[in-house]
């Protein structure tokens, strides 16, 4: 009944993804010379159609309301109607479990440039520090290599994709190579006056926008509409950055719509062949490859190399160690939001600026020793005068009440006067946090889909009451009021659910050791010479930065290792 | 309708034909900053023109005497409201939401009744003396819960119709959505909110 069409030809890397690690590869790659084969779960991408960028709300029927199931209390859209093909928590015919008793989201983006076309763009690189957590402070596990051994794929990647940011010298927030940031809002020059008295840190964000025009990619034109997806590809998506202009190379092949079943080995251990469903058709295909890339996201890669057993690796592809799955993390997400009276009344202007904070908060108490808890966490500024969508005044309706010329002056009165500040926070790998397959369950592809289990430890808990009292200071430092009684405690209203900060990662991790980790500081397996990870899996820590632009450093870092093991004819 | 809806893979396109397009097109278009907006224009999903055609919206839920009190609700509500496209969004939002469709036509009948005619047909002094009941939460008691929960909903959804119509965005003062070269914050608007928050 399966009958596999087999493709004829040998693809020299295979590359599974085509996010900010998959397209980086493919970046790297097909720029040095080498042929690859790019398969995306998704189908592909054209983004002067598919981003609605400059969209007004009324140029849709239902102001992108959709069925209004927001009205009932329910989410209908990932961050919105408008965003960029964005994908979901929940897939039809991609199901996926979680163990009794634990909360966890599993976010998942099928499009080319996958997640990348809606990302926050928030470009941190991870401290000196954050490679070294269990020499720091005896928790966790230490990477297998250093700040040194990754900053000069930093500079490369910082180049390439292009990154705002200025020179600070602060140790949780390494300086790079970057672009002139655009001038603080209105808001955001309250938000680092009231952390100035509190002698918190308040510095221009480094977002991967480009502010000056930049390898054939136009400046920001300051719409503020990142999230949407950039039709001048101001900002950094792996599909118009990297793919696009590496498909020009003559050298990439890419494979839509090309959802991966398994990875095939020979008598000898290597991958010699990888299997996937051509979703159009349905068609089971196979082809053969030199080697392969996961870049599929942590968790899909993480479920491929469960998936992938034969009689030679029961437990799964690269997992002798058992650790595939395990390590899983999450960031550490906590809002709290702030009525500033003194916005009251301000001369309207445009605030768009680029998409998202001007200035953020790194973290300011790493070499502090008697905190009750580990890590440490960075702080995002939302706040302006936003572009009024479906719910911006739902705030206003439940808090005022009335109708009419009462309600519209509370409104006005209270429109670009408030301000957000979003922790996002380290977690501790616990054992009580992991990821397997599921023995009972399979997606629509017949491909049995992971089981997730999530827990929040003390450690969390803690730091999310750090947050809650950070926040209410530098809100009541402008003279604002917190709005809203909050629970810190509380999963999902306070501390967030596992998933939904969708900084998953750690389930295929790097380390020395090949009984306590998968990968080697190559991201290459122990067990398996020509089998790469090049997502966010192979973590060995998720401090208190975005993972993207460490997606992309190291990618780009063992993108060059695989091109030279190639040359050398090692793989 | 799912959650979310699965990307049609024969309407994307393949990223080969996106990749022969010249990316510096799109970086031209964005130079010449005229051109955002034949550019915004070019983004219009299907959906947008899709219930306009002719130019007059015929009510997909609403029976006559129902749009009519829609109508007017509406605008007692946000004045505005008409303008902004309100009672063609709520009609559209409900015609694929049957529990909001229950909400409002279950609720301008319990005004109807309260009122002894239809919304429309009430004088502006019934009308208000009725929504200054049900427009607040202290008012809760078993006579007025249902037009409480109904107001609750429909103010949303009229206040969501008027803010995000032309209309409404303007009054409320929005100007980005625009694109600029550069990006400049009004120095008196920073001195004003310094000021005022004692942060100067």
């Amino acid at each position: 009944m399966l009958q596999i069409q087999r493709r004829q030809e040998v693809a020299d890397v295979l590359v599974i993804g085509s996010g900010a690690g998959g397209g980086t590869m493919t970046h790297v790659l097909a720029n040095k010379g080498v042929n690859v084969t790019l398969l995306e779960a998704g189908p592909g991408l054209n983004p002067a159609k598919d981003y609605k960028e400059h969209m007004w709300p009324h140029q849709v029927d239902h102001r992108g309301a959709g069925t209004g199931k927001n009205y009932q209390g329910q989410e209908e859209f990932a961050f919105g109607y408008f965003l960029a093909p964005n994908g979901y928590w929940e897939i039809e015919g991609e199901p996926y479990t979680t163990a009794p008793g634990t909360t966890f989201r599993w976010f998942r983006s099928r499009i080319l440039g996958g997640r990348t076309n809606h990302y926050g763009r928030i470009s941190l690189r991870f401290a000196d520090y954050d490679f070294k957590p269990y020499s720091t402070d005896g928790l966790g596990d230490d990477w297998p290599i250093t700040y040194e051994d990754i900053a000069p794929y930093y500079d490369k990647a910082e180049s390439f994709i292009g990154v705002t940011g200025t020179k600070e010298n602060i140790r949780s927030a390494p300086d790079g190579i970057f672009q002139t940031p655009p001038p603080p809002r209105v808001h955001e020059h309250l938000v680092k006056a009231s952390c100035d008295r509190l002698k918190i840190p308040c510095i221009p964000s480094r977002m991967a926008i480009i502010t000056k025009n930049h390898n054939g990619r136009a400046a920001c034109h300051y719409c503020g509409q990142c999230g949407r997806g950039c039709v001048t590809a101001s900002n950094y998506s792996s599909s118009q950055v990297q793919i696009f202009p590496a498909m020009k190379t003559g050298r990439v092949n890419l494979i839509n719509n090309a959802m991966v079943r398994e990875l095939i080995t020979d008598s000898t251990g290597k991958v010699v062949a990888v299997s996937y469903i051509d979703k159009v058709t349905r068609q089971e295909k196979q082809i053969k490859c030199r080697s392969v890339v996961l870049a599929a996201s942590a968790c899909e890669s993480a479920r491929l190399l469960l998936n992938s057993k034969s009689p030679r690796h029961s437990n799964g592809l690269a997992n002798g160690s058992g650790v595939v799955g395990r390590y899983l993390t999450d960031s550490v997400g906590y809002g709290l939001s702030g009525y500033i009276p003194a916005l009251e009344g301000l001369q309207k202007h445009d605030s768009d600026g680029i998409g998202g904070m001007h200035l953020y908060i790194p973290w300011w108490e790493w070499a502090k020793k008697n905190k009750d808890f580990p890590r440490g966490y960075h702080v995002e500024i939302g706040g302006g005068f936003g572009m009024p969508q479906v719910g911006s005044f739902h705030n206003q309706c439940r808090r005022h009440e009335g109708y009419g010329a009462s309600l519209k002056q509370n409104i006005a009165r209270e429109y670009g006067a408030f301000v957000g500040l979003s922790g996002r926070g380290e977690m501790v790998p616990n054992e009580q946090t992991f990821m397997e397959v599921d023995p009972n369950v399979v997606d629509r592809f017949g491909i049995p889909v992971p089981r997730f289990h999530f827990r929040w430890s003390e450690y969390e808990y803690k730091q999310v009451k750090h947050m809650h009292d950070t926040f209410t200071n530098i809100i009541e430092g402008m003279g604002g009021r917190v709005m809203g009684l909050r629970n810190p405690e509380r999963e999902g209203s306070g501390i967030s659910a596992g998933g939904s900060i969708i900084h998953e990662l750690g389930t295929v991790r790097m380390g020395d050791d090949p009984k306590k980790s998968v990968l080697n500081k190559y991201c290459q397996a122990h067990e398996v010479k020509n089998l790469f990870v090049a997502d966010a899996a192979p973590f060995v820590s998720n401090p208190d930065k975005n993972p993207t632009l460490t997606i992309c450093a190291l990618a780009w870092r063992t993108a060059d290792y695989l091109a030279e093991e190639l040359r050398k004819g090692n793989v | 309708m799912s959650n979310q809806p699965e990307l049609n893979p024969t309407e994307a396109a393949t990223a080969e034909e996106v990749s022969r397009r010249d990316l510096l097109r799109n970086v031209a278009l964005a130079a010449s900053l005229g051109g955002l907006e034949p550019l915004a224009a070019q983004h219009v999903h299907q959906m947008a023109a899709s219930d306009k055609k002719g130019g007059v919206y015929a009510p997909k839920l609403f029976k006559e005497l129902e749009w009519k009190s829609v109508e007017a609700f509406a605008e007692v509500v946000m004045p505005g409201a008409s303008k902004g496209g309100a009672k063609e969004f709520i009609d559209l939002i409900c015609s694929a939401n049957p529990t909001l469709a229950a909400t409002w036509t279950g609720g301008l009948a319990w005004m109807a009744v309260r009122l002894g005619k239809p919304f429309h047909q009430a004088t502006a002094a019934e009308q208000t003396a009725l929504l200054d009941q049900i427009a607040f939460r202290k008012n809760d008691s078993p006579a007025l819960a249902a037009g409480i929960r109904f107001f609750d909903l429909a103010r949303r959804m009229v206040v969501d119709a008027y803010y995000t119509s032309a209309v409404g965005t303007a009054e409320l003062g929005y100007q980005g959505n625009k694109g600029m070269s550069e990006f400049k914050v009004p120095g008196d608007a920073v001195a004003y909110a310094m000021r005022r928050a004692g942060l100067a």
